[in-house]
């Protein structure tokens, strides 16, 4: 059954440290959401604020040094983890 | 089609939507009058079922008229370049409030197919100056990006989503304005408060419909008094059909410091909700939706959501606009 609620992530580097200062949000949906982009902490830490779930997305990860697109399968019950 | 991420500066940065001389025309108001019966809202996610006559009213981020002087970078006053707020007959005030498409079951894109925005490189001059870019800290310290825009010297509109953050502790904490931020230039300063302001719609029942909200900056900051202020108004379903829309904002695929701009005509129209595929991103949320006839500007909708079956606004209907009008008040 479809839901709304909220995802939380983590992003870090290939060497596994947080990336901070970084704007993560919706690329491509399947579902409406809100138009408004998180900002991961100095944990890497940031949110997919009231989303539908079960749902594909693509995340745009954007960076001082560019952005990067990554695909996910949300069920709303995991923590995502992506790697910039 | 994956959506266009190469960062390309454009070369901008006329409003002048790409219409021709007939399609103006259309623009004409052909106000038409719709009653029906106030049907009771869906209600989404187990919130407050409200009275359909109180989803509209005024909710504060603060308990008392004693709420000003919040964290703020001054700024000196100039002439006020006043924009005429119009104040047209309403339509369909108590129509029906159907729900505007059928959520899509198919992976689409925020960008409908080429990304046609366009980037604003001069800021400082009006309408861009009047958009802001807000930088938002929720009560549980995370950080998002959003876009409000100016309709009195302190008063900035914006999505409900980016003043009252149900997941994330309700009101948020704080909000930095900062009007015509272009990179790293800010022309206008900027201003913080967490003197917000909502409706029941949003804040209880959590309904798209109602997700408005505005920002009542400190007496000490008064930035629409140089920018000069978007006007707003009602305006009927055959108007917004046959109008063009135009949206600025702050994408994050941009970075969220720059502003991008695009117009195009409406796609579809109901009771709450205004439909379009303006190309958006994440940072958007908040933007003005605007017509513009002459140098008249008025806007239309806010912002909100991204979709596979197009981008949308909360339409500035009757009530909306008389919350928004009271705002402005509550900002002079």
């Amino acid at each position: 059954m479809e839901t709304r609620t909220t995802v939380k992530g983590i992003l870090h580097d290939a060497s596994g440290r947080p990336v901070s200062n970084a704007i993560v949000m919706i690329a491509q949906g399947s579902h409406s959401h809100h138009d408004i982009a998180s900002v991961t902490n100095d944990s890497g830490e940031f949110y997919l604020s009231d989303i539908v779930v079960p749902g594909d997305y693509v995340l745009l990860i954007k960076t001082d040094s560019g952005s990067k697109q990554q695909p996910v399968s949300l069920s709303g019950n995991e923590q995502i983890q992506l790697q910039y | 089609m994956a959506p266009r991420m190469i960062d390309t500066p454009q070369q901008p940065t006329v409003e002048t939507p790409p219409v021709s001389n007939d399609a103006v025309v259309k623009q004409r108001p052909a106000e038409a009058t719709a009653a029906g019966a106030t049907e009771v809202e869906e209600v989404e996610g187990g919130f407050v079922l409200l009275n359909p006559n109180d989803v509209d009213k005024e909710v504060s981020s603060l308990p008392t008229e004693a709420f000003e002087e919040d964290a703020m970078i001054t700024l000196e006053e100039a002439g006020y370049e006043g924009i005429v707020t119009e104040e047209e007959p309403l339509d369909a005030l108590f129509a029906s409030y159907s729900e505007l498409l059928p959520k899509a079951r198919e992976l689409a894109e925020v960008i409908i197919g080429p990304d046609n925005r366009v980037r604003i490189l001069n800021t400082t001059i009006y309408p861009w100056r009047a958009v802001c870019a807000l930088k938002i800290t929720a009560q549980d310290n995370s950080r998002w990006i959003g876009t409000g825009w100016l309709i009195s010297p302190r008063t900035v509109i914006t999505a409900g989503h980016c003043v009252f953050m149900h997941d994330h502790g309700g009101w948020a904490k704080s909000i930095e304005v900062i009007p015509g931020l272009n990179d790293a230039a800010r022309p206008y300063k900027s201003g913080a408060t967490n003197n917000l302001r909502s409706v029941l719609g949003w804040t209880q029942s959590k309904n798209r419909n109602y997700d408005y909200g505005a920002i009542i900056l400190p007496q000490s900051y008064r930035p629409g008094a140089t920018t000069g202020v978007f006007g707003f108004g009602v305006k009927d379903d055959a108007y917004l059909r046959n109008s063009i829309l135009n949206l600025s904002g702050y994408p994050g695929d941009k970075g969220g410091n720059q502003q991008w701009f695009m117009a195009l005509r409406t796609k579809s129209v109901s009771a709450r909700v205004i439909t379009y595929d303006i190309d958006t991103f994440g940072g958007q949320s908040g933007a003005p939706v605007w017509i513009k006839v002459g140098n008249t500007r008025t806007a239309v909708g806010i912002h909100t959501n991204g979709a596979a079956t197009g981008n949308s606004a909360t339409r500035i209907v009757q009530p909306v606009f008389n919350n928004l009008q009271a705002w402005k008040n509550q900002g002079l």
